[in-house]
């Protein structure tokens, strides 16, 4: 089953911007959009930042709390120069779990590929294209030919 | 006990694995019947054939109950299938598409009546059986389409089905509705389900669908596949190995 790639990308970043927003938000109207192709495992994400009102906040990086986003802990660090928000760097993201490092390092399924080999176990049964009976006497008849 | 007969021009083999008395004798005489049963009703090559006369005069020849149930079971797989899965063919209805594999899977509920160690396979699509607990499996041998007397995948399964869609054995013509192009790849698409009327009719659609069908095999609930392409690459659903000894 396939979990919702882009729901949980949207959790990672609405997180994130609950961490900044507790922080920042009393006094001032943040909006910011992240780019659709944003991946969350490239650490350095970019923000496209609008402010609404001046901001008051102090240059330098700030480390939000880490907080648990269920399938592991995430954590932010916001940059601010010049009085802006102007990156955020996500220092800890769920990296253990199996099903989140899937869901981040693969939007798209990569379905395994490996070149046809013949195989020469004995089996008891065999799947294949719809075998007409014309076709079964001919092998049979090929067959019996052979055992003669 | 395991016989083979020819019927619905397919080669059709079913063994199950008990002490021979009477009730297996009959048993095997059933599922045998059974076919030759549908194929009468059913065969569109049949001028006698419900299926065949439904098509003469829709309206004089109203569908028998088994019919109206192919042919709702056919337009809930068009709609699960988007359309790749139709039995619609320029105002001629043939549901052959689907009879085998709901003749299939009626079959395994007879044998299932009094056994469960035995298979069935008509024509390459394959249900299995294993009692529960058992430690036992069946094993199933996906054929090359390349080589016909190989096989180049074994499948370990105690308890489902196995099909596969191809266009390389002779008179195969599976197209895509939507364009109506014969499919030139993949060559192969096998598909294991817990149902052989579900693995069937998927293999079908996502044949039809070109070397995309897998990636959309992969996005549904109990179904695995295994696709050949015709530069000789396989590619798998990613719990496919699960099922592969």
């Amino acid at each position: 089953m396939k979990k919702n790639i882009v729901s949980v990308l949207i959790v990672i970043i609405v997180l994130g911007y609950g961490l900044l927003a507790r922080r920042y938000y009393q006094n001032n109207k943040l909006k910011f959009t992240v780019p659709k192709n944003n991946s969350v495992k490239n650490k350095q994400t970019k923000l496209v930042i609008s402010q609404k009102t001046q901001s008051v906040f102090q240059n330098g990086s700030f480390i939000g709390q880490s907080a648990n986003a269920y399938w592991g802990n995430v954590q932010v660090e916001a940059i601010i120069q010049a009085n802006h928000l102007s990156g955020l760097n996500i220092l800890q993201y769920p990296n253990s779990h199996s099903a989140s490092v899937y869901i981040n390092q693969q939007v798209l399924p990569i379905l395994k590929k490996e070149a046809i080999q013949k195989q020469s176990s004995k089996v008891q049964i065999i799947s294949g294209a719809t075998f007409t009976s014309e076709a079964f006497i001919q092998s049979l008849a090929s067959a019996l030919k052979k055992a003669q | 006990m395991k016989q083979t007969k020819l019927i619905m021009s397919m080669p059709i083999t079913l063994q199950i694995n008990h002490d021979q008395d009477l009730l297996l004798h009959q048993t095997f005489q059933r599922v045998f019947r059974y076919f030759q049963d549908i194929d009468e009703k059913f065969s569109p090559y049949k001028p006698t054939s419900q299926i065949s006369r439904f098509n003469q005069n829709p309206v004089q020849h109203k569908p028998s109950k088994q019919l109206k149930e192919i042919l709702q079971t056919c337009y809930d797989y068009e709609r699960k299938t988007n359309g790749y899965f139709q039995i619609n063919y320029n105002g001629i209805i043939d549901p052959s598409g689907l009879v085998k594999s709901y003749a299939i899977d009626k079959a395994y509920s007879i044998i299932r009546e009094h056994y469960d160690d035995f298979y069935l396979e008509v024509g390459g699509d394959i249900v299995v059986s294993k009692p529960v607990n058992s430690v036992q499996s069946w094993t199933i041998g996906v054929r090359n389409p390349f080589e016909l007397n190989q096989i180049v995948k074994t499948i370990v399964l105690q308890n489902g089905a196995v099909a596969t869609s191809g266009n390389y054995v002779k008179k195969n013509h599976i197209f895509n509705p939507l364009n109506g192009q014969v499919v030139v790849n993949p060559v192969s698409l096998t598909v294991i389900g817990q149902s052989i009327i579900d693995a069937d009719v998927m293999a079908t659609a996502a044949f039809a669908m070109g070397p995309d069908g897998v990636n959309w095999l992969e996005k549904l609930n109990g179904l695995e596949a295994y696709m050949i392409e015709s530069d000789q690459q396989a590619t798998m659903t990613s719990c496919f190995e699960e099922y592969v000894k």
